[in-house]
C-alpha cells in the first residue's frame, strides 16, 4: 500500500519574513517588487580586511520591545514567530503543535565577545535557544532543531510537512534564523567565496556570495485557514557523496531530489511554473544547479535566485526564499534575479532577469550546502 | 503500511572503548581523544588518508560508521540514494568552532572553517561509502530516542531502505558516538524507541 | 523672485568642502572612514601644557595652511581652515555664472582669532608694550568670516553665527532661509574652528575631556576629544540647481530648539534634542521611520550621549535608524562640527554612505542603542538627520533628503 495515500494536505496558513528589507512578509514583498535590496557594501577592518557586501540589520534595529536576556539570534526567532502567529494563539498553545527551528550557527557570535566557559558553551547551544523560544510562546512539545548547513531551512519545512502528513501533529511552526558575524564572514572570506559587490547569480561575471542575516517562519497546518492558502506538496533531500565543501560535478544528486519531490507531489516537471534556485553566485554552485535543472528537464522553466535581495541567509535562506516564492505564486509574479545579466553556466537555463506576470500553479525551491547536501521542495495551489 | 524495520547493527565509541553489537572490539586506556581516534583508525587497518584532515567530530562519526558497517553491510543491495544518514548531538560543531575561531587571529583557515557545521560528518560518511540518500543533522540536549525513531521512520517510509542513525558528539575531551544501522526486511532487533533507548544506555 | 518673499521651494546642496583631522578635503575624509583611521593623536601643533590630552588636529602647521589657503602669513588658523574648506565647496559646486548671482557666506565659529590673540598675549603678559597688535586685530568671530568672504568674493550677504557647538548647523539653516526668502541665490554655509589653549583649558575645567580616544555612545565613554577643522556646504535655489551638472541632495528640514535646562549640560530626557529632531521632521514633512541614518552629535560625554540617546529612543523607537558619531574620527570641532557633519550627511545621501562609530563596544546600559560600526556604501538612504547640540541648551537638527 502506498503510504502517500494516507497523507493529509499540508497548508501554509501564515508566515513571516524578518530581514533588513522589512519586518513582515508584506513589507518584504513590497520591497522586493520595488527592487529594494538589503545588500550594501561594508568596510570594517575589525571584521575583514577590505570591503564586503552583505545584507545586515542596522545595529540599532529593535527586534523586540522587551528584549530581556535574549540574544540577537533568539530575538530574530521570537520576532519572526510572533508576527507569524499573531492570530493563531490556539495553535501555539495546542499539544498538537510542533516548533521546528533551523539554523547553521545560532548564537556562535557570542564566542567572539564573551569569556569562554562551560556556561557559555551551553548558552550558545541551539537547544538552549530552542528552549527559551519554546518557553517564550508556551509551546507544549520539545522543539526539533535542524542544523544541516545551507539546506537547513528547506529540510525544516520538509520535516514539518512529513510530521503533519503522518498525523503525528496537526500544526508545525517552522522558523529559521542566522546572524552574520566575524565568525561566518571570515570563514567564507577564507574560501575566497565572498563578492565585494552585489552578487551575480548564474552570471558570467559572478564572483561569489553576499552573506545576509534574517529570519522567516511558516505556519503549517492540516487545515486551511484562508481560501488562498497554498500547500506544501513534496520534498526530498540527497547527498552528493563527493566533496565536503564543493558541490557535485554532475548535479545528479540534486536532480534526484527534485524528481523525488515531484513524485511525492504527484506532479511532473512540466507542472512547475517557476524555480527558486539556491543561486549563491559561486562559480561551482550555480554550475551544479544548472546541470541538475537540465537533468531534471526543467531548463526552460523560469528560474530565479533571491540572493541579490537578501544575501545568503544560511539557515534562514530556505525559509525566507520559500515564503517569498509562496507569495510570488499567489500574486502571479516571478521576481527577477538581481545581479544577473548574461548567463555564465555551461547548460541552458531560463534565468529570470525581469519581473514576469501570469498565472502560476506550482513552484520548486532548491537548496544545496556544505557537506554535499541538497534539498528540493514543491508547493502549489 | 511501512515495512518492518530492524536494527541490524549498532556500535558505540566512548570512554576509550569501541563496542559493536555489545562486544568490545578495542580499548586504549588513558589517552586523550586526539590519540584515541588515531589508535582506533590504526586498529581498523583501513587506508583512508583523508581521515587525518577531518575534525574530531567527523573522525568519530566516520570511525563509528566503519565499525558499524564492517562485515555485515551489503552495500551492493542498495542504490546509493536508498541509504540515509540521520544524526544528532548536543554541541553541534562547537568543538571545531572554537578551534576555527582561534585560527582566525592568525588568518582564517578554510580547512578548519568547513568543519564548523555539524552535518559535515554526514558528508564524510557519505563520501566514504557513496551514500547519496537523505541526510539530516538534528540538535537535541540529550539522546532523544523518540525523535530519532520518528525522523528515521519518516525518512525510511519516504525514500530510504537503510539508514545510519544515532548520536555523535564531541566537545574537548568529552565525546560519545552511538550509531545504529536500520534496515528493512532484515533480521535484527525491532526498530523502536524503546530498543534505541535500551541499546544507547547499555553502552 | 522678489526680495524678502518667502517661498517653500526646495533648497539643494550643490557643493561640499572639508578640512579636518582626517583629511584636507572631502575625498581624503572618505578614505579615512573607509580605512577606519581616526584623526586623534598626541598634540603636534597646539602648544599646550596638557600633552596628556589627545586632540584631533588638522595635520598641517600654519605655514603650510597659509600656502594652501593663499592668505597672508598673519592670518588666524581659524580663517585659514575656513578658507580652504569653503573654497573646496565652491569649486565643487562649479557654479559657472556665480558673479551674476546673489551669493553669500554664512560662516560660524566660536573661537575667532583666539590662536593669534594667545600668541600676542604670551609677549604682552610679560611686557605691556610687547606683542604685535596685528595679532589681535582679527580676534572677533566676525572678522574671520569677513576675511574669508573677501578671499572668495562672496559679497551679497556675509554673516557670522556663534551659538557654541550648534553654530554651523544654525548657519546652514539661516543660509537656507535667506535663499527661501529670495535674498540669495547661492550661499556657502558652515563653520570653522581652530584648536586653541583657550578652548582646551575651558573644556578641561569642565572635566569632560577624555584622556583616551573618545567612545561616543559607548557605555564606558568618559568625555570628548577636541578637534579642529572647517566644513561648508553650498546651498542653492531650485533655479540655480537646475543649471548645475550635479547636486548632492535636498536640504529639507531644520529646527532649533532650546533645552532650557542648564548652561553646559543637557536635560536628562533630552528635551531640547527631542524638540529639535521633531521640529526638523515636521519641517521636512516626514515621519520618524523615514529617517535612514542619524549623524549623531555624539560627543562622547556621559551627559550628551545619554540625553541624545534618550531623545532618539523617545522619538524613533521601535524604528531606530542606523546612527553613528563621526566625532569618533574628527573629534569635536565645536563651531565647525555642524558644517563638517552636514557635509558628511550630504555625502551620505548622495553616495549611500553610513559612517562607522569607532571604538564602540557596549551600548549604554539604560538605552540599548547600538551605533553602526562598519563603513557602508550603496546604502539607499532616503533621509539623513544631523544633530548639533550646544552649550546654552542650543539644539539644532538638520535633514538632508534624496533629491
Amino acid at each position: 500500500m502506498d503510504v502517500r495515500q494516507l497523507h493529509k494536505d499540508v497548508f501554509v496558513i501564515a508566515d513571516n519574513i524578518l530581514s533588513p528589507i522589512g519586518s513582515t512578509t508584506a513589507e518584504n514583498i513590497l520591497g522586493l517588487k520595488n527592487g529594494e535590496s538589503g545588500v550594501w557594501q561594508h568596510s570594517n577592518t575589525n571584521i575583514l580586511p577590505g570591503t564586503f557586501s552583505a545584507s545586515l540589520f542596522s545595529p540599532s534595529h529593535i527586534f523586540l520591545e522587551e528584549e530581556g536576556d535574549y540574544t540577537k539570534f533568539e530575538q530574530l526567532l521570537i520576532a519572526s514567530v510572533t508576527d507569524a502567529v499573531r492570530e493563531l494563539s490556539e495553535i501555539v498553545s495546542s499539544e498538537r503543535t510542533l516548533l521546528i527551528i533551523s539554523s547553521t550557527k545560532g548564537n556562535i557570535s557570542l564566542l567572539e565577545t564573551k569569556a569562554h566557559s562551560a556556561g557559555l558553551y551551553q548558552r550558545i547551544a541551539l537547544y538552549t535557544s530552542a528552549g527559551l523560544v519554546a518557553r517564550h510562546f508556551g509551546f507544549v512539545n520539545t522543539p526539533i532543531i535542524i542544523s544541516n548547513a545551507c539546506i537547513s531551512g528547506v529540510v525544516a519545512i520538509i520535516t514539518g510537512m512529513r510530521l503533519l502528513q503522518s498525523g503525528d501533529y496537526d500544526h508545525a511552526i517552522v522558523v529559521g534564523a542566522d546572524v552574520i558575524s566575524k565568525f561566518v564572514l571570515s570563514g567564507f572570506g577564507s574560501f575566497q567565496a565572498l563578492s565585494n559587490e552585489l552578487c551575480k547569480p548564474f552570471d558570467k561575471d559572478r564572483k561569489g556570495i553576499n552573506l545576509g542575516e534574517g529570519a522567516a517562519t511558516v505556519v503549517l497546518s492540516n487545515m486551511a485557514k484562508n481560501s488562498d492558502d497554498l500547500k506544501i506538496l513534496g520534498g526530498a533531500i540527497s547527498n552528493d557523496a563527493n566533496h565536503i565543501s564543493g558541490p557535485s560535478r554532475t548535479g545528479e544528486e540534486l536532480a534526484w531530489a527534485i524528481n523525488e519531490a515531484l513524485t511525492e507531489a504527484d506532479l511532473t516537471n512540466s507542472d512547475i511554473s517557476f524555480i527558486s534556485a539556491h543561486g549563491t553566485a559561486t562559480l561551482y554552485n550555480d554550475e551544479m544547479e544548472a546541470n541538475a535543472i537540465n537533468i531534471a528537464g526543467m531548463q526552460t522553466i523560469p528560474v530565479n535566485s533571491l540572493k541579490g535581495y537578501y544575501g545568503h541567509t544560511l539557515g534562514a535562506a530556505g525559509l525566507i526564499e520559500t515564503v517569498v516564492s509562496l507569495h510570488s505564486l499567489k500574486e502571479g509574479i516571478i521576481l527577477p534575479t538581481p545581479g544577473f545579466q548574461n548567463s555564465g553556466v555551461s547548460k541552458p537555463l531560463n534565468v529570470n532577469a525581469q519581473m514576469l506576470k501570469g498565472p502560476l500553479t506550482n513552484g520548486l525551491k532548491t537548496a544545496s550546502g556544505f557537506g554535499g547536501c541538497n534539498a528540493a521542495l514543491i508547493f502549489g495551489k | 503500511m511501512a515495512e518492518q524495520k530492524h536494527i541490524t547493527a549498532w556500535c558505540s565509541i566512548f570512554d576509550n572503548k569501541v563496542v559493536k553489537n555489545g562486544t568490545q572490539l578495542f580499548d586504549a586506556k588513558s589517552v586523550g581523544i586526539n590519540e584515541f581516534v588515531v589508535a582506533v583508525y590504526k586498529h581498523l587497518q583501513v587506508q583512508y588518508p583523508k581521515f587525518y584532515k577531518m575534525d574530531n567530530l567527523s573522525k568519530l562519526g566516520w570511525l563509528a560508521t566503519e565499525v558499524l558497517l564492517k562485515d555485515n553491510f551489503d552495500k551492493s543491495s542498495y542504490a546509493p540514494t536508498q541509504v540515509a544518514v540521520v544524526l544528532a548531538n548536543a554541541n553541534a560543531s562547537l568543538d571545531s568552532d572554537l578551534k576555527y575561531l582561534e585560527s582566525v587571529k592568525d588568518g582564517a583557515s578554510p580547512a578548519l572553517f568547513v568543519y564548523t557545521l555539524p552535518n559535515i560528518v554526514i558528508g564524510e560518511i557519505c563520501i566514504r561509502n557513496g551514500f547519496k540518500g537523505e541526510n539530516t543533522f538534528y540538535i537535541t540536549v540529550h539522546f532523544d530516542a523518540a525523535m530519532i525513531h520518528r525522523q528515521v521512520s519518516e525518512t525510511m517510509d519516504h525514500k530510504a531502505a537503510a539508514c545510519i542513525c544515532g548520536w555523535v558528539d564531541v566537545l574537548g575531551e568529552d565525546y560519545k558516538a552511538v550509531l545504529f544501522l536500520v534496515e528493512t526486511n532484515k533480521e535484527g532487533i525491532p526498530f523502536s524507541e524503546t530498543n534505541l533507548k535500551k541499546l544507547f544506555e547499555s553502552n | 523672485m522678489s526680495n524678502g518673499e518667502y517661498t517653500d521651494a526646495p533648497i539643494y546642496v550643490a557643493g561640499a568642502g572639508i578640512i579636518c583631522a582626517i583629511g584636507n578635503n572631502v575625498g581624503e575624509c572618505i578614505t579615512s572612514f573607509e580605512q577606519g583611521t581616526a584623526g586623534m593623536g598626541g598634540m603636534t601643533y597646539l602648544n599646550s601644557l596638557h600633552k596628556e590630552l589627545p586632540v584631533a588636529e588638522v595635520k598641517h602647521n600654519n605655514k603650510e595652511l597659509v600656502v594652501m589657503a593663499g592668505m597672508t602669513a598673519s592670518t588666524s588658523r581659524t580663517a585659514l581652515l575656513s578658507c580652504i574648506a569653503a573654497r573646496e565647496a565652491l569649486s565643487d559646486a562649479g557654479i559657472k555664472n556665480i558673479d551674476s548671482l546673489r551669493s553669500g557666506f554664512i560662516s560660524a565659529n566660536t573661537v575667532g582669532g583666539m590662536d593669534k590673540s594667545e600668541h600676542f598675549f604670551e609677549a604682552f603678559a610679560v611686557d605691556r608694550n610687547a606683542g604685535r597688535l596685528r595679532n589681535v586685530n582679527n580676534h572677533e568671530c566676525g572678522n574671520i568670516t569677513e576675511m574669508v568672504a573677501e578671499q572668495l568674493n562672496l559679497r551679497d550677504q556675509v554673516t557670522t553665527i556663534s551659538t557654541a557647538c550648534s553654530s554651523s548647523a544654525n548657519a546652514i539653516f539661516y543660509a537656507a532661509r535667506l535663499i527661501r526668502h529670495g535674498l540669495l541665490d547661492v550661499a556657502v554655509a558652515g563653520g570653522t574652528d581652530a584648536l586653541t589653549k583657550f578652548t582646551l583649558n575651558g573644556f578641561n575645567t569642565l572635566m569632560i575631556l577624555d584622556k583616551e580616544y573618545c567612545r561616543p555612545f559607548d557605555d564606558t565613554r568618559a568625555g570628548l576629544n577636541l578637534g579642529e577643522g572647517a566644513g561648508y556646504v553650498v546651498l542653492v535655489s531650485e533655479k540655480v540647481a537646475a543649471s548645475l551638472p550635479h547636486i548632492y541632495c535636498r536640504f529639507s528640514g531644520y529646527n532649533n530648539s532650546n533645552d532650557a535646562y542648564h548652561q553646559t549640560a543637557s536635560s536628562p530626557d533630552g528635551t531640547g534634542s527631542y524638540l529639535a529632531m521633531q521640529g526638523a521632521l515636521k519641517k521636512a514633512k516626514l515621519q520618524p521611520a523615514d529617517i535612514d541614518y542619524i549623524n549623531l552629535h555624539g560627543t562622547g560625554t556621559q551627559n550628551n550621549d545619554n540625553a541624545e540617546g534618550t531623545a532618539i529612543t523617545r522619538l524613533f523607537a521601535p524604528h531606530v535608524p542606523r546612527m553613528s558619531s563621526t566625532k569618533s574620527f574628527t573629534g569635536h570641532t565645536l563651531g565647525a562640527s555642524g558644517g563638517i557633519e552636514a557635509v558628511f550627511s550630504a555625502l551620505a545621501v548622495k553616495h549611500g554612505y553610513v559612517y562607522p562609530n569607532l571604538r564602540f563596544e557596549a551600548p549604554m546600559k539604560e538605552l540599548q542603542l547600538t551605533p553602526e560600526t562598519s563603513f557602508l556604501k550603496n546604502a539607499p538612504l532616503r533621509h539623513v538627520l544631523s544633530n548639533s547640540f550646544g552649550f546654552g541648551g542650543n539644539c539644532t537638527s538638520l535633514i538632508f533628503s534624496k533629491a
